[in-house]
């Protein structure tokens, strides 16, 4: 047992050795300072750990024939635990390499298993606690330990079991002593590993601050009490204007001297320096090497060191800091102003939605202090409902950083209720997070006024452009801006389709050019004449429209306003009434009559030229009125046409008068005038009338003579009737007086006499019928032919009665004629039946003269054998003379006178004009 | 039939005067004259005393035969026939106004003429 216990503790031993061998070279050889070592050295390390470890298995081959020590079980779990896996491998390999080559036996296999399976539990345990965990605490290694040759020893169960049984009885032992060894050894291990740690952390400590030292911006020194410099950093070399701390340090400063640029300040600060024991910081004002000023900030502090008392510190150049803090300040000043300045009421708040500042104008608005309102919330200052809207309004501005613009309502200090446009916004420092919130209100109450204003007078612009029968369109740039429903309703477009369209599209063609310059607001006139243009309609027809052009001023720019008036109707309507003008005004010169036109209200009267022509003026020579007219009917007209055509206008019909017209030359000629009334007033008078003047006096001269022509034949009609009558009369009393005559004389001869006075009046009829003049014929050839008839029918030849006729013609009427021709019709047939007796011939003289003093004388004689003595021509019992002296002196009322012989005279004288022509 | 009546005649045809007469005669009446015209008609009435007058509307020189009955009348109130060729109405109106014994026309028809005479002689 002691044996045993020998070769246990000097196998333990050697193993410590060994162990602990390899722990310094561990500790000597741990490359890197915290850095990761090469794999080379990593792979070295692993050699150096091979070679250990086959040490060891020699080692325990010598004195205990046990598998078990023959496991350099701690060495490997040590290299799992510290150095890595790389290191252990190569180990690993090179130890199981040798026992492979140089042992034998089944205990290799065992040997090469046990090193690995507690390398595995250490490089497992390095792995699955982590890095973090720090260095590994005695405990931990114990637990390691312990696992690793708890599963060593479950290895060798698996492969060897008659080595258990040896070791068994030391298995407890071991199981104590191994993981005590590998804590111990552990331990060894994790303390030079924090040492190394905190020595490089010192190291790079130290570093650091070297660095910072060298590299700070700051200036750091140490300097005496009496102010001279011990040390600076470069930084503080530079500050005071020099290239190097050697260079100060070189050169004789004195600290109160030549930097300060008023000592005393030091001094101050030195006394305050002595007296706390803490850092000061203060500003002082230092001049560099080349005399510039600057300001420096210094954090001072008094310390007590070995050498004795100094001071030490660092110093910031915050000359521009300073600068920076006047241009701020200036700046602030100048907001300060600004804000006080600017008219409109500004405020900030906090994000809490105090009020952290404002304007004067703020205050004014309100009517509060600015003390009453810093500090505050809305809700303490304004009513609820104002309130509130604001909070609202501020809730959502901080939920959604950025700019809020809005309108609203506040109540000012006088209680009125003013709109106001809000412009907010957050304000925040560098990183973004809001400080609070500006705002500025604008008082927009009276611009809201205005605005409605303008937008009722739009409004009412609309309605009343709307309403308007014109079409109605304002055009911008060219381009239809408005349209009212009567263009629309013009065009047959809607107000859609029309907006934003050139206007020159909707105009037919030909008008396109025109109306450029008049849609130019640059070119088009106020007011001008509106032009005659047609537009095109949606259904292809076209709008004829007088369109005015306007310039006009539309939602605060120059536009234009096009106004258009249809006349399409009109138009039409216009060319039907110049046709028809056309139609009346070649009618009116066609005719041959004068039309006229009286306006009665005014009394001018239009004459045709026609009419003037008529009365032998020019065309319009003079304005023709009533009252001129009226001077030119004749007098003796006027007084009857006046009053009829008076009459006729008051009733308000129409009238014809006939009147004497006085003539350009004076002449007087007949007109008709007919009129008729074509419109009244409100009583039913004529207000004006149209007619026609015709020239009747060429008619009324035909008529006259018609009407007497006419009255003429009535006359000689009734003038032959009674003559016929008479005639019958005649012929009666003849035939009654022819039987009273002595009958002894042939019946046929009495009939032969009769009939030859039929004869005598019948002829005049003939000749009556046959001569042009109805009531006249020539008495000379009446009787030359009532004697040829009666020497005829009473059979005389004619060479025993000669006829001699001297007659000059002469027109009677049958009132003279018939008894003429009674009367030698009688002397005749007296002749012939006793002036020549038996074979005597004679002849028969007839003569007709026209006397003087319209008388006329007609003579009959024959050269028979005439009367006897004392004969009494007016008494004879027979009728023959008698009938002559009645025809003669009674009918004729003339004068007869007889004379015989020799052969028998009768002279007649008569006047003339005893029956006056009817005619 | 009384004789010895006085009648003057207005008649201014020769032929049918004389008719007029020879009738008048054969009929035993008095014709006193035939006149031709109704000039010197009043003197003429005057100075002869007709119991009648026989006038011709128509006379010489288209006298109007009523105007001139009409002055006679107006002086002698004396029975009066008229004889005309042709009823104007405005001459019968007229000759009627004056109340004559007849209005005969013409041609006449003697019978007719000599019972009108009668009949004014008979009255």
């Amino acid at each position: 047992m002691l044996f045993m216990m020998r070769l246990l503790v000097s196998g333990t031993i050697d193993n410590i050795a060994i162990l602990l061998a390899v722990t310094l070279i561990y500790t000597t050889l741990r490359p890197g300072e915290g850095r990761e070592p090469k794999t080379l050295a990593k792979i070295c390390v692993g050699v150096l750990l091979g070679l250990i470890g086959t040490l060891l298995i020699f080692q325990g081959t010598s004195f205990v024939p046990n598998p078990l020590f023959r496991v350099p079980s701690v060495l490997f779990l040590l290299s799992g635990l510290f150095f890595g896996v790389v290191s252990t491998v190569t180990a690993l390999s090179l130890t199981s390499l040798f026992s492979l080559l140089y042992q034998g036996g089944a205990e290799v296999w065992t040997g090469v298993c046990g090193t690995l399976v507690t390398a595995l539990v250490g490089l497992l345990w390095k792995e699955l606690r982590g890095i973090k965990r720090g260095p590994f605490s005695l405990v931990e290694l114990y637990l390691a330990g312990l696992t690793a040759h708890l599963f060593l020893f479950l290895s060798l169960l698996a492969f060897s079991q008659e080595a258990l049984e040896r070791v068994f009885p030391l298995l407890l032992l071991l199981l104590g002593l191994f993981p005590l060894l590998t804590m111990f050894l552990g331990k060894l291990m994790t303390d030079r590993d924090l040492r190394w740690a905190a020595e490089s952390k010192v190291r790079e400590g130290e570093e650091r601050f070297r660095t910072l030292y060298m590299d700070a911006s700051l200036g750091i020194f140490h300097s005496s009490l009496d102010g001279r410099f011990l040390d600076v950093n470069p930084a503080m070399a530079r500050m005071l204007g020099y290239g190097s701390p050697e260079e100060v340090l070189a050169v004789d400063l004195s600290i109160p001297r030549d930097l300060y640029s008023n000592s005393e300040d030091r001094d101050k600060m030195l006394k305050e320096a002595l007296e706390r024991e803490e850092i000061l910081v203060l500003d002082h004002l230092y001049h560099r090497k080349n005399r510039d000023p600057w300001n420096a900030r210094l954090h001072i502090r008094l310390v007590h060191t070995p050498s004795g008392p100094h001071l030490e510190g660092f110093v910031e150049d915050v000359t521009e800091e300073k600068r920076a803090e006047k241009e701020l300040e200036e700046k602030h000043i100048l907001m300060e102003t600004l804000l006080e300045t600017i008219p409109s009421p500004v405020f900030y708040k906090d994000v809490e939605r105090r009020y952290m500042g404002c304007n004067r104008a703020f205050c004014d608005f309100l009517g509060y202090r600015r003390e009453e309102i810093v500090g505050k919330r809305t809700e303490e200052i304004f009513e609820d409902t104002e309130s509130d809207q604001f909070k609202a309004k501020d809730i959502e501005l901080l939920n959604n950083p950025g700019v809020q613009v809005y309108e609203g309502f506040m109540t000012n200090f006088r209680g009125e209720r003013r709109e106001m446009l809000f412009h907010k916004a957050i304000f925040a420092d560098l990183h973004g997070s809001a400080l609070g919130m500006v705002g500025v209100m604008t008082d927009i109450t009276e611009r809201k006024q205005n605005e409605e204003a303008l937008r009722q007078s739009e409004q009412r612009f609309r309605e009343v452009v709307s309403s308007m029968p014109n079409a109605i369109c304002i055009l911008q740039n060219g381009r239809v801006s408005f349209v009212n429903p009567s263009l629309e309703l013009l065009l047959g477009y809607s107000g859609e389709e029309l907006l934003g369209r050139p206007f020159t599209d909707l105009l037919q063609e030909e008008y396109r050019e025109k109306t450029l310059d008049r849609i130019d607001p640059e070119k088009v006139g106020r007011g001008e004449e509106a032009a005659e243009i047609a537009f095109l309609c949606k259904d292809g027809g076209h709008a004829f429209t007088d369109t005015a052009f306007i310039l006009i001023s539309y939602m605060e720019n120059p536009a234009v306003l096009v106004v258009s008036w249809d006349i399409t109707v009109s138009k039409r309507t216009a060319e039907l009434l110049k046709k028809s003008e056309e139609r009346l005004r070649l009618a009116m010169e066609a005719t041959s009559d004068g039309l006229w036109d009286w306006d009665l209200v005014s009394g001018e009267i239009y004459w045709s030229p026609r009419a003037f022509e008529m009365s032998g003026y020019r065309p319009y020579e003079f304005p023709m009125n009533f009252s001129v007219w009226t001077s030119m009917v004749h007098p003796n007209d006027r007084e009857v046409i006046i009053p009829e055509m008076r009459e006729k206008l008051s009733r308000g019909e129409a009238f014809r008068v006939d009147f004497r017209f006085r003539m350009r030359d004076g002449g007087w000629r007949w007109f008709m005038a007919r009129g008729k009334p074509v419109a009244w007033d409100g009583s039913g008078k004529a207000t004006r009338m149209v007619g026609t003047h015709v020239d009747i006096d060429e008619t009324r001269k035909t008529e006259e003579k018609l009407k007497t022509m006419l009255a003429e034949k009535e006359l000689l009609l009734k003038e032959l009737n009674h003559r016929t009558k008479n005639n019958m009369q005649v012929i009666v009393s003849m035939l009654r007086l022819q039987a009273l005559q002595p009958k002894c004389a042939p019946l046929a001869f009495v009939f032969k006499e009769v009939e030859n006075k039929i004869q005598a009046m019948a002829l005049v009829h003939r000749r009556l019928y046959q001569s042009q003049d109805l009531s006249k014929i020539d008495l000379a050839s009446y009787i030359q032919e009532l004697t040829e008839l009666t020497l005829t029918s009473l059979a005389i030849c004619q060479d025993k009665v000669t006829l001699l006729l001297d007659m000059q013609p002469v027109s009677v009427t049958i009132d003279v004629a018939i008894p003429c021709g009674l009367m030698i019709n009688e002397l005749m047939t007296n002749s012939l039946k006793h002036a020549f007796p038996g074979e005597r011939r004679g002849t028969v003289k007839v003569t007709l003269s026209r006397e003087a003093g319209e008388t006329l004388a007609l003579a009959y004689e024959d050269d028979g054998i005439g009367v006897g003595e004392g004969f009494d021509f007016r008494n004879q019992p027979t009728l023959g003379l008698q009938t002559v002296l009645i025809l003669g002196e009674h009918q004729l009322q003339g004068r007869v006178e007889f004379a015989s012989p020799p052969g028998f005279h009768c002279r007649l004288v008569f006047r003339e004009t005893v029956y006056q022509a009817r005619v | 039939m009384e004789k010895g009546r006085r009648i003057l005649c207005f008649e201014d045809e020769a032929i049918i005067a004389l008719g007029l007469k020879m009738d008048l005669l054969m009929a035993g009446y008095d014709v006193c004259g035939i006149l031709a015209t109704a000039r010197d008609a009043l003197e003429i009435v005057k100075r002869e005393r007709p119991d009648l007058i026989i006038m011709d509307i128509q006379l010489v020189g288209h006298e109007d035969g009523v105007e001139a009955a009409r002055e006679i009348l107006e002086v002698f109130p004396l029975p009066i026939i008229f004889m005309t060729g042709y009823p104007d109405r405005e001459v019968m109106e007229r000759a009627e106004r004056l109340h004559p014994a007849a209005i005969l026309l013409k041609p006449t028809h003697f019978p007719a003429l000599l019972e009108a005479i009668e009949k004014v002689f008979s009255s």
